[in-house]
């Protein structure tokens, strides 16, 4: 009879062991969730209507148009002056084109070493001309494994100026955190004549690793009459970049680029409605209309862990 | 005879104040694109069959959304923006719409492309993200 009690006993324990136990364990894997963060990060610079910039927007003067519905939460509005710069400048060297004074590739090297950078910034510098693209490296570049696709490009002697950028931005990469922003400036006069990409594709291939591209107008000609300063003017205001004119020192230039970067703003927020395909974006001001904003003119929205690669 | 001129003066006075004093109404902007500028052909020009030139330059197109009637206006230049605060005030003249811009003391006249009822128009809307959500779903974008 003892004993008989002394089982039911253990036996009562052990289920009411049972019982407290799992409900913990249960509890345990309930909160060991995973999330999906879903938001749209843009690069936006402000300036006034003398193209002077402003250094202390609010993000409550501005609005965000995504697919036509006007966005006015934000979850972060952060100035990023201090970010690390991942930077690729683009040479192009074919024979219509000269790049300023400092032909000699030394010189433009020593140029473009010479802009104010920062010292945790990386700077790439690719070349391409009658010869198979070059890539030098000027300080913190990218891993080099990834520059094997671009310097082994033919060229035939022509100018595959879309096909580099597309290579380009492959090179450069996603950036590897929140902290670190990439940029292509192109020195060029927008020509191509033996690319199998398009404008439209490089312009994908910079949004896809949320780039900006600056495009510095080699040629001097102006848009209206020039279907390769259309081709910089389409890239540069697609990903959020600008049109520069040729500066007589490459380091003029590279400081316009520079402050510009340094001058943005970033934004994130939860897009208003989950499309998947490209979303049109503007930025638009809330109160003073005589404010200008700019940021790239799409993103891809893909659903759920693709969202990140696909801002 | 004093007291009576006064009486005359004030209620002069206050219908000069009145007609001064525009009577605006709230909504919120909700929607925004580029699309085709107004082409500022008439009711009558139509009726005619005048033909009409597409204009060349796009434009920004709001949808504000008031208490009981929803405007599409379209700005008349590319440029043309209008405030987008929560609250932003306006008035009919015509067929135009004039928004007040706080900041600057002035109002800018848009052309009203649509108006809608404001009930319709959020039917019209419920619909549209049905169909919406149902085409997500049945492509696997919404679990």
């Amino acid at each position: 009879m003892g004993v008989h009690r002394f089982t039911r006993l253990v036996i009562a324990c052990a289920a009411l062991l049972i019982i407290f136990s799992s409900p913990a364990q249960a509890e345990e894997k309930e909160f060991s969730f995973k999330t999906t963060v879903e938001e749209v990060r843009l690069t936006l610079v402000a300036t006034d209507k003398d193209n002077r910039y402003i250094r202390n927007l609010s993000p409550t003067e501005l609005a965000i148009i995504d697919n036509e519905r006007v966005v006015r939460e934000f979850r972060s509005f952060l100035a990023v002056p201090e970010v690390r710069l991942n930077v690729l400048i683009v040479l192009d060297a074919t024979g219509s084109v000269s790049i300023g004074p400092q032909r000699d590739s030394a010189n433009v090297l020593q140029s473009i070493a010479g802009a104010p950078w920062y010292p945790q910034d990386s700077i790439s510098v690719l070349t391409f001309g009658s010869a198979a693209p070059q890539l030098a490296c000027l300080k913190n570049c990218p891993d080099q494994s990834r520059a094997t696709p671009v310097t082994n490009m033919r060229t035939g002697g022509q100018t595959p100026l879309f096909d580099v950028l597309v290579r380009g931005a492959k090179y450069l990469g996603v950036p590897n955190s929140g902290e670190e922003r990439s940029v292509i400036v192109l020195f060029s006069d927008g020509e191509d004549n033996f690319s199998l990409a398009s404008a439209s594709q490089v312009v994908r291939a910079a949004l896809d690793i949320d780039a900006q591209v600056y495009t510095v107008n080699l040629s001097g000609s102006s848009p209206e009459y020039s279907r390769g300063a259309r081709n910089l003017v389409q890239i540069a205001r697609a990903t959020g970049g600008l049109l520069l004119p040729m500066d007589n020192d490459i380091t003029l230039n590279l400081q316009t680029v520079l402050n510009d970067m340094r001058s943005a703003y970033v934004v994130t927020y939860v897009p208003p409605e989950r499309t998947p395909g490209r979303h049109d974006v503007y930025v638009h001001p809330i109160r003073n209309l005589g404010l200008r904003l700019r940021t790239r003119q799409s993103y891809v929205y893909s659903t759920g862990e693709d969202m990140r690669a696909s801002r | 005879m004093k007291r009576s001129i006064c009486i005359v003066a004030l209620l002069l006075s206050a219908v000069a104040v009145s007609a001064q004093t525009r009577i605006y109404q709230h909504g919120t902007v909700t929607r925004m694109r580029i699309g085709r500028c107004s082409s500022g052909s008439s009711l009558l020009a139509n009726l005619a069959g005048i033909p009409v030139q597409e204009p060349a330059e796009n434009c920004p197109e709001y949808t504000l959304v008031s208490d009981r009637v929803v405007y599409v206006v379209v700005g008349k230049h590319s440029n043309h923006l209008i405030p987008l605060a929560e609250d932003i005030r306006f008035r009919l003249r015509k067929n135009e719409l004039l928004v007040l811009i706080d900041d600057e003391n002035r109002e800018t006249s848009l052309s009203v492309r649509e108006m809608t009822l404001r009930s319709e128009w959020e039917n019209d809307e419920a619909q549209r993200e049905q169909v919406h959500r149902a085409h997500q779903t049945r492509n696997g974008f919404i679990p």
